[in-house]
């Protein structure tokens, strides 16, 4: 057969300049002509459908005898691809009550799927929602731990579709459950969060000149012609979110939970779980089956940004797989492997003998500057003055790693840091990141450079302490990053008010209590906050 | 000769080829998901520069978009995108998981040890993130250290769900010759995919699963799966190229032109340009099947980037057309720089073979063969080179081999492999060496 030969010689000019001529024309014709070759399989690096994005419980503000417990999954759900995200039927979503004080799980609301909303259940063809709910419980499980199996059908039940409020009758009479798409209600900067801790910037909003040369002229956020400097990531975003409804007598208990961490008997223990069956084995068939009955937790949360502040990048995996009972083993022992507390600091004191107090602290922030606007939020009040002598306290605070709901707490006291948690259970508009920044400037100790004169520049001696040795790039990052107390995302008017995160899209006054969520492109009046874009021909 | 007519008249045939391309209605009936994404995140970044979790995503989104059309140039997008988000954060798990994408970006060029260490790089920055461990392994499969890849896959092993390697264990169990374990490995991967992941994602895996099983010799099976491919995604290029295959096999060749037309108006791959110009020839359509060859070089040598990944697509063309052995060699060499598994091997082998030195292909044929793959395109490589050798009776156990994985595994190679066999069977007796 001819084949293309390099040979030149005696090939006619004109027939060159022909060939070039063709090639160029054909060239820039918009279609891929450098194809990949396709043979790579695609990366999957996330698992959104069980990643649990945010935890909440608190009493119903229609109705205080009715207790909110929700759970949010798929985080950063973007809105124009609305039918992509699903619950996943291979998932058992959980909400487990502690009401007896052992951290162990007294109660569970389980949440299971069938179908995707991008192939519909055959029990829901149409409507709003493609997916079949089917919530069991609260009841008492067979099985507490990390290993688990689904409830019988002897409990309260709740089915339907997604995305509508479903009502319970029977014994279910008075639950109400919604699972489906809904705008997310998380606030936070962690862009300039990821800055911070990244090395690229040292606090939220810039500080004096902002050229990072000492404490008082820190990197950050510049603030802009509205007087905000704050950007909330989250906003844009929808989520997946569970929604439960009960009546306060099915969940609150009646043992006595005293000398618990549950600080009193009308408090209980609320986290969230999800699971999967065991690994399931090689089947040689097309069934869709796998794995055992038993469903093996593979994430669990109760407050917030607990795992992504203080857990390291290498215990995360058995952070998700253990249990809140587990997470206040060893305590205080730093050489034990079982418990958790060894990676949060240790908690400032009102007396230490060393000038390293809780009070002296506020008087540093204040010295800074930054716990007043446009700097910082302002300080706890009255947390200054905690008499404490207990180095575990924060610990405990967040350990077990479970939400606190005190059941008579009343707003606004529920938003002190107590031994009842970081806040009074979790409401949907709790500025939880201010929450955490607050509490954690105040309390928990930094080790700062020998002999800067400041309180906690004393050796370290077995504290477990921040490492600040350096300033103003402390080497662990933190210390910097909760600095100011607020990342400033809501107007500088109420920054003071933790009971406000500054929300994208409005949140609803009743059940299912979350926004709406954002709408698909091509919706010609995009709500505020939501990012909007040229209309597509067709919908997917 | 009249080499200028010749010259001008390829040319007017490569250029009529080319407009069929240009004027193809093109695969468009895909849909606009991934497209939402890049819009969503583009406005993003545009509001807030300094989000770098955001560059990441754009990224990510970019790398699927590049998946979907085929289209390189959006891997630029994507490292210029993941870039941004590095300059943004460069510690953490942020930095890892751009990092990591990276290394998909670099993977896609044909960069294999550029990746492997960007990986590597990624796992650094996130010591308890397993995402990485994807690519160590894949770079490793590229480069023949299959132990390597092994372990690396095995850390993702605990996860559960769509995390799980169905897909990279399934590729490595086929290479390691156990036939049954991918196909398990690669039903899982559609049944875990299904619902959680964008189509193009679970067509690629439905499509693994119908190449598998055409290599399997089950015909009705790989047809059943490229369809269900079809169906998740309509106008996957792939699946039309391997259901394509699936048709020549079927001797259904009308149906494997059409196909093979559609997947190349999709994406212009110089692979799928070979396979039609090889039914062409098989259906004594000589002209056409020349402007298809024609065009797989044109496609391959349109420019750097091209030359990268294609080296080892154009060695094997030559070397299936026995046209150029000396460059098929030289590309094949060129590839072993950067890759060294075992289908570069078989290349080589091929090559060499071309170039009439058979026993230098034996040994790089079984390189090719260590594993124990089971692919009927090795068996043939092998049978062929031992009957040059004079080795009958291992040429007549590769050759009918290749038969036994697949009569019909190749519109003509097929033929070649049966008309050999019955020729050493011949020879065994005569005492000749077959040409």
């Amino acid at each position: 057969m001819a084949h293309l030969t390099s040979r030149r010689v005696g090939i006619p000019l004109s027939a060159i300049s022909l060939a070039l001529l063709l090639l160029t024309v054909a060239l820039p014709w918009g279609r891929p002509v450098q194809g990949a070759d396709h043979r790579e399989a695609p990366l999957i690096s996330l698992d959104p459908t069980a990643d649990i994005a945010d935890v909440f419980a608190f009493r119903s503000p229609v109705d205080p005898s009715f207790v909110v417990l929700a759970m949010t999954v798929n985080g950063f759900a973007v809105p124009g691809v609305r039918g992509s995200y699903s619950f996943d039927p291979e998932v058992l979503y959980q909400i487990k009550i502690d009401n007896t004080g052992d951290a162990r799980e007294d109660l569970v609301i389980q949440i299971r799927f069938a179908g995707f909303e991008s192939d519909r259940d055959p029990r829901c063809p149409s409507g709003p929602g493609g997916q079949y709910v089917t919530m069991r419980g609260p009841a008492k499980p067979t099985k507490t731990g990390a290993v688990n199996q689904r409830l019988g059908k002897k409990v309260p039940e709740v089915t339907g579709c997604t995305n509508q409020p479903l009502t319970g009758s029977g014994r279910a009479e008075g639950i109400t459950v919604f699972a489906g798409l809904r705008d997310d209600p998380f606030v936070t900067d962690s862009a300039q969060l990821n800055r911070i801790l990244g090395g690229t910037e040292q606090v939220f909003r810039a500080i004096g000149s902002g050229d990072g040369s000492d404490l008082a002229n820190l990197d950050g956020r510049p603030v802009d012609g509205s007087g905000r400097s704050g950007f909330d990531t989250f906003g844009g975003f929808n989520v997946s979110a569970i929604v439960v409804e009960v009546p306060r007598a099915m969940v609150e208990g009646t043992r006595s939970r005293l000398g618990t961490y549950l600080a009193n008997n009308t408090t209980i223990g609320v986290w969230g779980t999800t699971s999967r069956r065991q690994n399931f084995h090689l089947r040689k068939n097309e069934d869709n089956d796998f794995g055992s009955g038993q469903f093996v937790q593979v994430q669990r949360m109760g407050q917030q940004l607990i795992k992504t502040v203080f857990i390291p990048s290498t215990e995360r995996e058995r952070y998700n797989r253990t249990t809140p009972d587990n997470d206040l083993a060893d305590l205080g022992s730093f050489a034990g492997p079982r418990g958790f507390s060894r990676f949060i600091p240790d908690t400032l004191t009102s007396d230490d003998g060393s000038g390293n107090t809780i009070a002296a602290r506020a008087g540093l922030l204040t010295a800074l500057g930054v716990t007043a606007l446009p700097n910082g939020a302002p300080l706890i009040p009255g947390l200054d003055a905690l008499t404490s002598t207990d180095v575990n306290l924060v610990r405990r605070v967040i350990f077990p790693d479970v939400l606190r709901l005190d059941l008579e707490f009343l707003p606004p006291n529920d938003l002190v840091v107590a031994n009842n948690g970081l806040q009074n259970g979790r409401r949907l508009d709790d500025d939880v990141t201010d929450i955490l920044l607050r509490a954690g400037r105040q309390l928990l100790d930094v080790k700062f450079p020998d002999g800067s004169g400041v309180p906690g520049d004393g050796p370290l001696d077995g504290r477990r302490a921040l490492d600040c040795s350096s300033l103003p790039n402390c080497p662990d990052r933190r210390v910097l990053a909760v600095l100011q107390g607020t990342d400033f995302i809501e107007l500088d008017a109420d920054v003071e008010n933790v009971g406000n995160s500054g929300q994208d899209r409005p949140l609803l006054p009743g059940f299912p209590y979350l926004g709406e969520p954002h709408p698909l492109p091509g919706n010609p009046t995009p709500a505020p906050g939501t990012v909007g874009y040229p209309p597509s021909p067709g919908n997917d | 000769m009249k080499r200028g007519s010749t010259t001008a008249a390829r040319a007017t045939a490569l250029a009529a080829v080319l407009s069929v391309l240009a004027t193809a209605g093109g695969g468009d009936a895909q849909p606009r998901e991934t497209d939402h994404v890049i819009r969503f995140y583009q406005a993003r970044v545009g509001r807030d520069p300094d989000d770098a979790l955001g560059y990441s995503r754009l990224g990510n989104a970019y790398v699927q978009k590049a998946r979907e059309t085929g289209d390189v140039s959006y891997y630029d997008l994507a490292d210029q995108a993941l870039r941004r988000s590095l300059a943004l954060v460069s510690r953490g798990p942020v930095a890892s998981s751009a990092t990591t994408w990276l290394a998909v970006v670099e993977f896609a060029r044909h960069q294999f040890r550029d990746a492997l260490a960007t990986a590597e790089k990624a796992r650094a920055l996130d010591p308890g993130g397993l995402a990485p461990y994807a690519i160590v392994g894949d770079a490793h499969v590229e480069l023949g250290e299959y132990d390597e890849a092994a372990r690396a896959y095995a850390k993702l092993q605990e996860l559960s769900g769509p995390l799980h390697p169905h897909s990279r264990l399934a590729h490595l169990k086929f290479l390691m010759g156990d036939r049954d374990g991918a196909l398990a490995y690669a039903r899982n991967a559609v049944a875990s995919a299904r619902g959680r992941v964008p189509a193009e994602n679970l067509a690629w895996a439905q499509a693994q699963l119908g190449e598998l099983l055409f290599q399997a010799g089950d015909l009705a099976g790989a047809e059943r799966a490229h369809q269900e491919a079809l169906g998740t995604r309509p106008g996957y290029h792939r699946a039309l190229a391997e259901l394509a295959r699936v048709r020549a096999a079927q001797q259904r060749y009308g149906d494997a032109v059409e196909l093979y037309r559609k997947a190349l108006a999709a994406v212009p791959l110089p692979e799928y340009a070979a396979a039609l110009g090889d039914v062409y020839t098989k259906m004594a359509r000589t002209s056409e099947a020349r402007r298809q060859y024609d065009l797989v070089e044109f496609i391959g040598r349109l420019s750097a980037l091209s030359q990268t990944i294609y080296n080892r697509e154009l060695a094997l063309f030559y070397a299936d057309r026995d046209v150029k052995p000396r460059e098929a060699l030289e590309l094949a060499e060129r590839e072993l720089q950067v890759r060294r598994d075992i289908y570069t091997y078989d290349v080589l082998a091929w090559a060499l073979y071309r170039n009439g030195r058979a026993r230098e292909a034996a040994a790089a044929m079984a390189e090719a063969l260590r594993l124990g793959t089971r692919d009927a395109r090795l068996y043939f490589h092998a049978g062929m080179i031992h009957a040059a050798l004079g080795d009958s009776k291992r040429a007549r156990e590769y050759l009918s081999g290749a038969l036994a994985i697949n009569p019909r595994f190749h519109p003509l190679q097929a033929d070649v492999a049966a008309r050999v066999l019955a020729e050493l069977g011949r020879g065994a007796e005569s005492g000749e060496r077959p040409r």
